[in-house]
């Protein structure tokens, strides 16, 4: 049979679709066929994952290209252009070639009035304060965004990826956090993936209490 | 001033030998102008990619018409954020994450979202017989991989799709269903289990 570990033949197995679709690095695919050169069992897997695959894109499969009856594609280019000129309708571009001015081009244009002193001075306010409130939390040392619980002792700890359910509301999101000793070390990213800091012994039992939270959607460990 | 179908990928300093990452080049060009406002952009990549987001949509809801609606849906949303595309995956992929979400939306507000449950207990279960597999794909037909595939959660029989339709990577795959890379991994272990579960009573 074969003297690879449980483990290993998991790694393995887990990597088969991606084998059969032939999206593997070269290293991972000599890795995998070294493994299915030992494994029969492996082999018939993967034999049975390349039938399933090619039965799915089978060309008869009329799905499978999205052709779909004479017109239908136009009548949805319509509608599509249709909801871009609208909304181009409802906001008068500042720039004639774009539907969606940037906050700054919306905003040089409000203070293009008589605001623009007023602003001016506000601004100066602002920028003060600013400096004010900036020493005294200096002085404090209390300027961490740190969730209660998490303290700074996740200073070196693991990092953790968290996807929440897109109905979660801020407040779950914020309970999550702190119920699991957490602090956020970057996002939500671009596709929604939050990356969260433990205390160096923790990561598992946050891990688990993050798994537990109706919030959450997927949990994993970045870095061990 | 460029007519639709004269907009092409002009600035582009090499050309990619390879189809695929031709139009990934092309769609990226696009995504520019569009974010300066270009409609004749959005045009061409309407054309470029309409029936790949029907495609896929149309194998998440099983209905032509929601299918269309996440054509339409998705393209206009790319069309308002394509300024925020930062290049760190295939504009198919952004696009197709953005399809994915409106599909989800869809299957939630008609109740028919099937959820999953990623619990470890499927692990405990004992490994087939050897032959299962080999006797499997033998007398499996298209019609029982699909109606399998209908009865897996909507996570899992996505995360397989994107693979065996898409031929996306373990990366693109985490991209489009904004999740971890072992979060599909755990997925499409659930879904080679259940089935390989089905197909077994199927070919019985």
């Amino acid at each position: 049979m074969t003297d690879t570990s449980p483990d290993d033949l998991r790694r393995i197995r887990d990597l088969l679709p991606w084998y059969v679709n032939g999206t593997l690095t070269a290293e991972q695919r000599a890795e995998v066929e070294a493994t299915l050169a030992q494994s029969q069992e492996l082999r018939a897997e993967a034999e049975w994952l390349a039938a399933v695959r090619d039965q799915l894109k089978q060309k008869n499969d009329t799905q499978a290209d999205g052709q779909r009856e004479a017109g239908a594609e136009q009548a949805g280019l319509q509608t599509l252009l249709g909801l871009v000129r609208a909304e181009k309708k409802k906001r008068p571009a500042l720039n004639p070639g774009r539907g969606h001015p940037g906050f700054g081009e919306r905003l040089s244009q409000w203070l293009g009035g008589w605001m623009q002193p007023v602003f001016m001075v506000a601004a100066c306010l602002v920028v003060v304060q600013a400096v004010v409130i900036g020493t005294l939390l200096h002085r404090t040392g209390d300027n961490s965004i740190t969730p209660a619980g998490a303290a700074a002792s996740t200073a070196a700890g693991p990092l953790l990826q968290v996807v929440f359910h897109e109905t979660a509301t801020e407040a779950a999101l914020r309970a999550a956090l702190i119920g699991a000793s957490v602090e956020i070390v970057a996002g939500p990213g671009q596709l929604g993936v939050y990356t969260v800091r433990t205390a160096p012994d923790r990561a598992d039992a946050a891990i688990a209490v993050l798994r537990q939270n109706a919030a959450v959607e997927s949990v994993s460990r970045v870095t061990p | 001033m460029r007519r639709a179908g004269e907009v092409g990928v002009t600035d582009t300093a090499k050309t990619p030998t390879d189809p695929a990452a031709a139009l990934e080049a092309e769609l990226a060009v696009l995504l520019r102008r569009m974010a300066a406002g270009d409609e004749p952009a959005l045009t061409v990549l309407h054309a470029r990619l309409n029936r790949r987001i029907y495609a896929f949509a149309l194998r998440r809801l099983s209905d032509p018409d929601l299918a269309e609606e996440v054509v339409v849906e998705t393209l206009y949303e790319t069309w308002r954020h394509a300024g925020r595309f930062e290049g760190r995956s295939k504009v198919s992929t952004w696009v197709l994450g953005i399809a994915h979400h409106k599909a989800m939306d869809k299957l939630r507000a008609n109740g028919t979202r099937q959820y999953e449950d990623l619990g470890e207990e499927a692990e405990q279960i004992a490994d087939p017989a050897p032959d299962t597999y080999t006797r499997i794909a033998q007398r499996q037909q298209g019609e029982q991989i699909r109606a399998c595939m209908d009865t897996l959660p909507d996570e899992q029989r996505e995360a397989l799709l994107l693979v065996f339709y898409e031929d996306m990577t373990l990366g693109e795959v985490a991209g489009v269903q904004s999740c971890p890379e072992n979060t599909v991994k755990t997925r499409l272990f659930h879904a080679r289990r259940k089935m390989r579960e089905c197909l077994e009573r199927q070919t019985r």
